[in-house]
């Protein structure tokens, strides 16, 4: 409970630093990293900070990560699991490119390995548990909390699917973040730079852009725009076409090898201005730097367009971006960055490593949200795409477009067709495009219990709220019967919080003794927390904000959690944390409602009101 | 809870008006998202990060309506409650063919793939008319005319729509 931070900052709370990182879970490679006292730490497996997104599993279903510690050819390998985020087992064309048995577990897409069932979100999480157990090794305690990025261009259900994923490995997950933003706010803090700022991340296999203005600790996302089909690995395609039209010798190579090959003579291009030579079993290619440039000259091409369609969305001109910021390894093309020198006439800021400065830009967030870092700085981030719903004929009808500043809420009111309906059904999409079989579907919830009335006589308010991880939660009210009743909603594909928990509990069945244990401590830790925070409040305000009866009920809810902290049973700390928030609920709200008045002092109720 | 009673003039600490000084709109907006965004809940109770949502959410939507002029203007008629139905819009004779003429010229202009200069004048001249509407509204708008600044918008809109078209034309 941070009751303080809308009371004077001179009041220091900061007791000691919490263990904190920042994960960039990637198609490729993951990183998680930690900011403390202005260094970065990357935690290393076998001497390299990349940790492949790739697991092992063996015909016993044991679990391997990373660097393959299983046998290759008595296991089962799954390299690149991200990009199985968000696919949805009808997406065929998509699958079939892959040697695995889909299947679906949980609403989602699985892989059948050695007859068990791996969903998407159960892959993804042993990537998120190996991280916090490098992280924790290296570090001797255990890992408090994280703050992960997406792609900017994920939708709903890749969010949802990655948030999920990293519950399952017991990671608090302070916030999700836009890997784009990331890698802004790493740059924002190293140069303390003021400005409008393109970021340009070029991956593996994925775009994405993003506009950003900072100013004075703010950072702001304008627009955001991306393909998430469009990589460093279109380009080593086109090269590996490339040969094999060109050298007849090496046709006979398949195009996965080929590959292998054109990413090295990519790469060597980084650090060339001249032509490469390279031999492939004995024969020997040559590529002009000119060639090279022409070759892959229709991806950047793309990747401008998308840029120049994100700034014109940001409603700024194009002749006031400062500097573009490169991320993804992908943009150490040399001729990537002299390309936008020519078309955009500006800075490259190119200093830090661009396969990790997501990562870090994380790390540096999760110390500000977790209270350890002063620095104040704040994101306001954008929804990527479009949230609409089905509406009669096929149509998609905007509820909040894209680029719109969240958290965000935007209500709906529905009515019934027909007399005597009780039940509502209500088709949640994302996406730009007006057909809904062109949106991604975000699944089907239904109103039910609608007292019958005659058609159109119900008013049932939908609120779809965005909150600041990007995610969607749907909650509808019946405004016209007298209940008013008003349900949570999860769309179909999002687990519940107690499916979550009992996967959870499942996963650690073994480990249950050092979970309660745990658990225990953080709710002590909690407990602490409250109590000091709501004492600090209470004398700072306490006596001018609450008449004498409601002070007394909550110092007497204060005491009880006191003397229950002391003892050892952690749902009831729980228990009692909760009974103290709810009976101090209207105390906290006056507090607000206060702190705004005097932000927007100076201005009487006169002057407000015309 | 009181801060999202307050309309969103109010909320801003600012004077109910179709003209808005937009970086005094701004910085009050950065003011207060710094104090309520829920990045700044994150160790908060639940209660607290709930509260934090709605606040944080009720500034954007705030901040996106007021900065914009027409919604701006549609939000103003909302707090003087008045009840703005499309439907009530019934344009005269004179401004429906107006609108079928500027239709053609556009068209016309989107096919000739040109004249710069057609392109250019025409651009200005709805600007202007724009900046007339907005003149009217204000005074309708002071005159407490709701139905009068609500057809007045209407016709804005239009224009804006024309104008938006153009822009691409213009090099």
């Amino acid at each position: 409970m941070s009751l303080l931070q809308i009371k004077d900052p001179k009041t220091d709370v900061q007791s000691k630093q919490r263990f904190v990182v920042g994960i960039d879970f990637g198609t490729t490679n993951s990183i998680v990293c930690s900011y403390e006292n202005s260094n970065f730490k990357h935690y290393e497996h076998n001497g390299n900070d990349l940790v492949p997104s790739s697991i092992s599993i063996t015909s016993d279903h044991d679990v391997a990560v990373g660097s393959l510690l299983n046998d290759k050819d008595t296991s089962y390998y799954i390299p690149s699991i991200k990009r199985f985020i968000g696919v949805d087992d009808q997406q065929l064309d998509y699958l079939k490119k892959y040697n695995h048995t889909f299947t679906n577990k949980d609403n989602m897409l699985a892989l059948n390995v050695f007859d068990k069932d791996y969903s998407v979100v159960d892959l993804s999480s042993f990537i998120f548990n190996f991280l916090k157990d490098l992280a924790e090794k290296n570090e001797n305690r255990s890992l408090e909390a994280a703050v992960i990025t997406v792609p900017a261009y994920f939708n709903d259900f890749q969010r949802q699917a990655v948030k999920n994923a990293a519950l399952l490995a017991n990671i608090d997950v302070l916030r999700l973040i836009n890997e784009p933003t990331a890698a802004a706010i790493a740059y924002g803090l190293e140069s303390n730079s003021i400005g409008k700022f393109v970021i340009y991340d070029l991956g593996g296999g994925t775009f994405d852009v993003s506009i950003l203005s900072l100013e004075e600790g703010i950072f702001k996302v304008l627009s955001t725009d991306g393909n998430t089909i469009l990589g460093g690995d279109d380009i080593d395609f086109i090269i590996a076409n490339w040969i094999k039209d060109n050298c007849k010798h090496l046709r006979h190579l398949d195009l996965s090898t080929l590959k292998d090959h054109a990413k090295n003579i990519k790469e060597q291009f980084n650090n060339t201005t001249s032509e490469i030579n390279y031999s492939i079993d004995n024969h020997d290619i040559t590529l002009s730097k000119g060639l090279f440039r022409e070759l892959i000259s229709p991806i950047i091409d793309k990747t401008i367009k998308i840029v120049k369609s994100a700034i014109n969305e940001s409603g700024i001109d194009q002749n006031d971006i400062d500097s573009f910021i490169l991320v993804g390894g992908s943009t150490r093309i040399f001729e990537i960055k002299s390309r936008l020198r020519e078309v955009f006439n500006c800075n490259i800021l190119d200093d830090i490593d661009p396969d990790k400065v997501v990562a870090q830009g994380a790390a540096i967030q999760a110390n500000i949200l977790s209270g350890n870092s002063k620095e104040d700085i704040l994101l306001l981030d954008v929804l990527p795409l479009s949230l609409g719903i089905e509406t009669m004929g096929n149509l998609s009808e905007k509820i909040i477009p894209r680029n719109t500043a969240i958290p965000i809420v935007a209500r709906k009111t529905f009515t019934t067709f027909k007399d005597g309906q009780t039940k509502l059904l209500i088709h949640i999409i994302q996406g730009e495009r007006e057909l809904v079989s062109d949106c991604k579907s975000l699944g089907r919830i239904i109103l039910e219990n609608i007292p019958p009335m005659v058609a159109g006589a119900p008013r049932i308010e939908v609120e779809f709220q965005i909150d600041a991880d990007g995610l969607l939660s749907v909650t509808a009210t019946e405004k016209n019967s007298e209940t008013k009743a008003s349900a949570m909603i999860k769309p179909a594909y999002g687990l519940t919080d107690s499916q979550i928990t009992k996967m959870i509990s499942d996963a650690n069945a073994s480990a249950e003794e050092d979970m309660s244990a745990r658990r225990l401590s953080e709710s002590k830790v909690e407990a602490e927390r409250v109590i000091y925070a709501l004492e600090q409040a209470l004398d700072t305000d306490g006596s001018e904000l609450l008449d004498e009866s409601e002070y007394d009920v909550i110092t007497s809810e204060l005491l009880k959690l006191k003397e229950i902290a002391n003892g050892n049973d952690f749902m009831k700390i729980d228990n009692q944390i909760k009974v103290l928030e709810l009976k101090s609920e209207f105390y906290v709200e006056r507090r607000m409602n206060r702190s705004i008045q005097s932000l927007i002092a100076g201005r009487g109720v006169d002057d407000v009101l015309e | 809870m009181d801060i999202l009673k307050k309309n969103y003039f109010e909320l801003f600490g600012l004077k109910v008006s179709t003209q808005l000084d937009l970086k005094d709109l701004d910085e009050k907006f950065t003011l207060l998202q710094k104090q309520f965004h829920p990045d700044k809940y994150s160790n908060s109770s639940d209660t607290e990060k709930r509260i934090a949502l709605q606040i944080s959410s009720y500034l954007n939507d705030g901040y996106i309506t007021l900065r914009e002029f027409v919604t701006r203007v549609e939000y103003i008629l909302k707090i003087k409650d008045f009840n703005t139905d499309e439907s009530k819009t019934l344009f005269d004779e004179e401004f429906l063919e107006e609108q079928i003429d500027l239709n053609e010229s556009i068209e016309q202009l989107k096919i000739n793939k040109g004249g710069n200069d057609k392109v250019n004048v025409l651009t200005l001249d709805l600007t202007k008319k724009m900046e007339l509407l907005v003149v009217s509204i204000n005074d309708y708008l002071s005159r407490t005319e709701y139905d009068m600044v609500w057809k007045n918008l209407a016709k804005y809109k239009f224009y804006r729509n024309h104008l938006i078209e153009l822009e691409p034309m213009i090099k």
